[in-house]
């Protein structure tokens, strides 16, 4: 059953948002601070988008993004938590499954019927081949020794897929709302909430515009031992491409209305594969364009992966330019929801 | 209202400078956040480095002048390179370095040819973003290009490269590279190419100087088949042909001081092995089949006078290449 409590929540604290207007000053926190922003042009497709800087976080990469959906905040809020990326083949998204409020094994069901084409069977041929001292996916040592007692058991990797990951995925999911990550889910030193933190902390005026909202999640609250009180309003997990291999991840979606407008961060907490965390933030605003109540929404792509911190100089600033392109791809198969 | 509270709180709390230096350390241990405390932007330029170092050799091969036969050189090339790269601002680099390359030439007695063709120059350039998807390249390349014998001014040469990247995707880019060398013998050189990733593990590289088929192995390991064009324009000392003629006890006096472009073109299969994610190593062997030595005027001065020293095509060599590149 989907989390449609915290949907309908948000709708109706959205409901009652005043029609805003000073642009300047509710994007001042944002890249495009100062720009001179077309909204006629947003409203008729385009999407400005604007390269970060080079973080002090060795691993992170991000971009931002501005665009105008034709929906009300509301509606493009709830859209981000309901609408499923894998409908949409050029994204690459094998599956995307939205879990229960409490998740269980039974929510994972899935994972045993994924698509069958060479990134996925980079997942089974992983598992097959799978040698604990040397993971070739990202595991902890505890769920690595999980892998290595089912392989012992037998089986062919797309039945040890099935099989493995769902326990992996919901111990990782309930580590995540308990608001307590242990050291002893390191990913070769790494763990990927504190990439999270880090991801958030890059740029001060981000951060402080969220910091509201995240305060309230399991992302923050880790820093402390309060926190956490807000349920998050989806939670998934997907199997997506990343440079030719699947990768499989799990997160949780928070939003919350501000002011006059709506706050979403979208945190993947673990990835097995490629990437060690991502973050996407949105803020949605409603605009009057030609007469139309339409939704002006400022989004933040935030991502660790341990191949970033290895790029250096042109290849650095070469994959921030690519991944503004991927970023405007996923943001034309949103925009493409609502026609 | 309320949500404007914590943003001037935290505008607040970065104003103080001991605060600011200790969230500056970089460390983001879970203990060290609070909720009302972001780490400041890092105002430091960022600074990469890159390096590559790779010895070749290539078996004899037989010179000739016109359809005369004079004798069977091999080479070995030696080369090094690093740039540091601090990006002054978002989407600008500046590349500074210095680049060493040796061709050792083992000659036939009485060869009218030089032992040795080297430069070191320095590298002064930048890097730049045109908009989301075209980066360009703009590098000088000042320094000495020469036979190494008795060095003077006339060694000096500074060629001019410009290139772009055209990012149409991320499986796909276009690159285009012009050479301007006043005193090659090709004082400018465009060559437009290509990088096709037309399948998972599949990339079409076609771009000079080092065109190549990739298959990705796996993670760390790419094999390889494709060409490599060594090219270079040295000055020769101004008595170089007083003791380089053709055979003992001759002379060309007419190559004393003159300009000599070389060129070495190889076609052959490799390994680039990526051992740790900064450090690669490249390994590569195959077939030279082209070699050649243009002399002639410096062609600032406009003069025809050329002569050339190759090989016929086909009548090559076998060359084998190592080296190791990195980038922190």
């Amino acid at each position: 059953m989907k989390s449609t409590l915290p949907i309908l929540l948000v709708a109706a604290l959205a409901a009652a948002l005043p029609l805003r207007a000073d642009l300047n000053s509710d994007l001042a926190f944002s890249a495009f601070a100062g720009q001179n922003i077309d909204l006629n042009a947003l409203a008729g497709g385009q999407v400005m988008q604007a390269r970060g800087p080079i973080m002090t976080f060795a691993r992170g990469i991000t971009s931002q993004s501005l665009f105008i959906i034709n929906a009300a905040p509301a509606d493009v809020a709830k859209k981000l938590c309901t609408w499923n990326p894998a409908s949409h083949s050029e994204l690459k998204v094998w599956l995307h499954k939205d879990l229960s409020a409490q998740p269980t094994l039974n929510d994972f069901a899935g994972l045993g019927s994924v698509p069958d084409n060479s990134s996925v069977q980079f997942q089974y041929k992983a598992l097959e081949d799978f040698d604990p001292e040397k993971p070739s996916v990202q595991v902890s040592k505890e769920e690595a020794q999980l892998i290595a007692g089912a392989k012992a058991q037998g089986g062919d990797g797309k039945a040890l897929f099935a099989k493995v990951w769902p326990p992996i995925l919901l111990g990782r999911i309930q580590s995540f709302l308990s608001g307590k990550g242990s050291a002893s889910e390191d990913i070769g030193g790494v763990h990927p909430l504190n990439d999270v933190k880090s991801l958030l902390h890059s740029d001060p005026k981000v951060y402080g515009e969220y910091q509201k909202l995240l305060a309230q999640t399991p992302a923050k609250a880790l820093a402390t031992s309060s926190g956490g009180h807000m349920a998050p309003t989806n939670m998934y997990c997907d199997l997506f491409d990343v440079e030719g291999s699947a990768a499989l991840g799990t997160g949780a979606i928070y939003q919350a209305a501000f002011a006059n407008s709506i706050q979403s961060f979208d945190v993947e907490y673990f990835t097995n594969y490629g990437v060690y965390a991502t973050v996407e933030l949105e803020q949605m605003w409603p605009v009057t364009v030609g007469g139309r109540n339409e939704t002006l929404v400022w989004r933040e792509d935030l991502v660790s992966a341990p191949n970033v911190e290895y790029l250096h100089g042109t290849e650095r600033m070469a994959s921030s330019m690519i991944m503004l392109q991927e970023t405007k791809q996923g943001v034309d198969a949103f925009r493409n929801e609502f026609k | 209202m309320n949500s404007k509270l914590p943003t001037l709180v935290l505008a607040t709390l970065l104003a103080a400078p001991g605060l600011r230096a200790d969230t500056a350390a970089g460390t983001d241990p879970k203990d060290e956040l609070t909720p009302t405390i972001a780490a400041p932007q890092d105002n430091g330029i960022p600074v990469s480095q890159e390096f590559t170092m790779e010895g070749s050799w290539s078996g004899r091969a037989q010179a000739k002048q016109g359809s005369a036969d004079l004798g069977t050189v091999s080479n070995v090339n030696t080369h090094f390179n690093y740039v540091a790269s601090p990006q002054i601002q978002d989407g600008i680099l500046l590349r500074f370095g210095v680049d060493a390359e040796r061709d050792s030439f083992s000659l036939f007695p009485g060869a009218p040819l030089p032992n040795t063709l080297q430069s070191v120059n320095a590298i002064i350039g930048t890097d730049l973003t045109l908009g989301d998807k075209i980066i360009m390249r703009a590098e000088i390349h000042p320094g000495i290009y020469s036979d190494f014998v008795n060095v003077g001014w006339n060694d000096f040469d500074c060629p001019l490269q410009l290139g772009g990247t055209y990012l149409y995707s991320k499986d796909f880019q276009i690159i285009f590279g012009v050479q301007v060398d006043l005193k090659s013998d090709f004082p400018v050189i465009g060559l437009p190419g290509f990088r096709w990733q037309f399948a998972d593990k599949w990339v079409l590289s076609a771009i000079p100087p080092k065109p190549q088929l990739q298959y990705e192995l796996n993670n760390t390991t790419t094999l390889y088949f494709g060409a490599d064009i060594l090219n270079g324009t040295y000055h020769v000392n101004n008595q170089f042909g007083d003791y380089h003629g053709h055979g003992p006890s001759t002379t060309n006096a007419q190559f004393n001081n003159n300009i000599v472009d070389f060129t070495e073109v190889r076609i052959g299969a490799g390994c680039l092995w990526k051992f740790t994610p900064n450090l690669s190593l490249d390994v590569s062997a195959g077939y030279m089949p082209y070699r050649a030595w243009s002399f002639h005027q410096d062609k600032i001065d406009f003069d025809t006078h050329e002569t050339t020293f190759k090989n016929d095509l086909g009548s090559g060599a076998p060359y084998a290449e190592a080296g190791i590149s990195g980038s922190f």
